[in-house]
């Protein structure tokens, strides 16, 4: 599976990729992108079969991406890794076709949750 | 007068920040933390969405390297050694970032207007008229002494308008 990670945060994408590998999936392939509109441009390039993504980004928010994805007709599963997750953010993410929204700081046992679901 | 914006507590520093470091962190009040114009440390501004200020994290250099360290898992020792070189280099303040964008979720409530983090500044090092507002004059403020399991103590303080 191709995956594209999503952060302004070299450390988070760092992290995220770290925490598939604790979860045994290291033979992903994981392509990065510092914001959305990077996203966006590797979206289209990448193909990725799943977007983890941050909301709060320079450039473009992660909603404003997964909405301009939406709109040039992408279906690729996309989930959140945010802070932002209150009610209004989260009803915002999933209206826009997000599957998942988890809270950073975010566990190996959340992201396993997140994507069991996303499989079922 | 209350101030507008809520001021995390001790445990609910210990808590998240346990959540992140995924090791145990003792938090526990102390007294205002002052850093002089050459000290090491960082300042996070938080904004609301019309780019208001609401909230500052003042962090000393211990606490942003240690806790940096701590999260992407740099040897204690490594860490030491980057705290006793004297300055933060940029993968340091960009690891402090992360840290400081993940304590802006004790910083929102439903009741009070929505805040995210617009900067992180690397001290010493000018700070915007904003941001030095804040620090010179909060509505309130809470200090914090932190022990990272396996890592040692830093301070932090949080400031609220």
């Amino acid at each position: 599976m191709k995956i594209l990670v999503v952060d302004d945060s070299k450390a988070m994408r760092m992290i995220v990729i770290r925490t598939f590998r604790q979860l045994g999936q290291a033979e992903h392939e994981f392509v990065e992108a510092e914001d959305g509109a990077d996203g966006l441009a590797k979206l289209r390039s990448e193909q990725p079969d799943l977007v983890i993504s941050d909301w709060n980004m320079p450039e473009m928010t992660g909603i404003e991406l997964l909405e301009a994805a939406r709109a040039e007709g992408a279906t690729t599963t996309f989930g959140f890794i945010t802070t932002e997750t209150s009610t209004e953010f989260r009803e915002r993410a999933i209206a826009a076709g997000a599957a998942f929204m988890l809270a950073k700081p975010f566990d190996a046992v959340a992201l396993s949750e997140a994507l069991g679901a996303v499989a079922a | 007068m209350p101030a507008h914006y809520p001021v995390p507590i001790q445990e609910d520093i210990r808590d998240l920040l346990g959540d992140l470091l995924a090791r145990g962190v003792a938090v526990d009040k102390t007294t205002a933390l002052v850093l002089d114009d050459d000290a090491v440390g960082v300042v996070a501004s938080y904004v609301t969405a019309e780019d208001e200020v609401g909230a500052l994290c003042v962090c000393d250099g211990r606490f942003a390297v240690l806790a940096g360290a701590a999260l992407v898992l740099v040897p204690p020792n490594v860490a030491r050694e980057q705290i006793d070189a004297g300055e933060l280099d940029d993968t340091q303040v960009e690891i402090a970032h992360e840290v400081a964008n993940i304590l802006s979720r004790l910083l929102n409530t439903p009741r009070t207007p929505h805040l995210r983090l617009r900067t992180l500044h690397r001290l010493p090092g000018e700070l915007p008229p904003d941001v030095r507002g804040l620090l010179d004059r909060p509505e309130f403020r809470r200090d914090f002494v932190t022990a990272i399991d396996g890592y040692g103590e830093g301070r932090m303080s949080i400031l609220v308008a």
